[in-house]
């Protein structure tokens, strides 16, 4: 591993750690929210639609940067070539114990879709989507960057003793 | 139609697995158009209501990236109960079964 690995896999660490802390602060915030109904989202303050476009903002620019950054600097640590196909990245992430399976990864990702731009016109379906990603999505993927930052961490200084 | 042979027996495949053998997949969007060129794939699920439609949604969606790789996939579902929204309405007018 070079240096500079090892210095993008730290910045990755650094940038993902302080994208959760602010996902977890939304989230607690929006949970305070739960069970989210129809009504909520169709009469939904600019408080609360700010609330909820920096949730949904932050959900997916941390899966952005889980995928792109941090997933990829693993393998560089480990010293594999991380692999063009995000489902061979899922996988082998997975193997580490980072991610449970690609299902899991996929949950992540239709959650995010359904966040971002399906269901504008229909609140029922926004407010089920919120709350799946409230109850399951953000908390698995806060878990998944806990475990890969841990992971990073633990390897590096593995390679320092 | 804008999708190989292999591509629609992969969706079919991936549809049963997912949903069991009563949904229909319709393809929507801009494959369906001969003319154009790219773009992403549209599919539309109609599906018998289930409680777990959503796990359904997401292995259905599992099997696609397994079998199809990291193209763009948009897949829409409504259960038989659910209204028709705008969008479900273009999805049945424009989409090819398959």
């Amino acid at each position: 591993m070079s240096s500079s690995d090892e210095a993008l896999a730290l910045a990755a660490v650094q940038k993902t750690q302080r994208l959760a802390d602010s996902l977890a602060s939304a989230l607690t915030r929006l949970g305070e929210e739960s069970p989210l109904t129809a009504a909520f989202i169709s009469s939904a303050t600019p408080e609360d639609k700010d609330l909820m476009d920096a949730f949904v903002h932050r959900y997916g620019k941390l899966q952005d940067m889980l995928d792109a950054q941090l997933f990829r600097s693993i393998l560089l640590i480990d010293l594999e070539d991380p692999p063009a196909s995000m489902v061979d990245l899922v996988n082998a992430v997975a193997k580490r114990g980072i991610v449970d399976d690609l299902n899991e990864w996929s949950d992540l990702r239709k959650t995010r879709n359904r966040l971002v731009h399906e269901y504008e016109d229909a609140p029922d379906r926004a407010a089920a989507a919120l709350q799946h990603a409230i109850d399951v999505a953000a908390p698995t993927m806060l878990a998944i960057q806990g475990r890969a930052a841990s992971y990073v961490n633990r390897r590096l200084a593995e390679r320092q003793t | 139609m804008r999708l190989t042979q292999d591509q629609i027996d992969a969706i079919r495949t991936s549809a049963v697995e997912a949903f069991g053998p009563g949904a229909e997949v319709r393809l929507f969007g801009s494959r369906v158009d001969d003319a154009k060129k790219g773009g992403d794939i549209d599919l539309y699920v109609v599906t018998p209501d289930r409680p777990d439609v959503w796990d359904a949604e997401v292995r259905f969606s599992t099997a696609l990236w397994l079998r199809l790789g990291d193209r763009k996939i948009d897949v829409l579902v409504r259960q038989h109960s659910e209204p028709l929204q705008p969008i479900h309405k273009i999805a049945e007018q424009t989409g090819v079964v398959l």
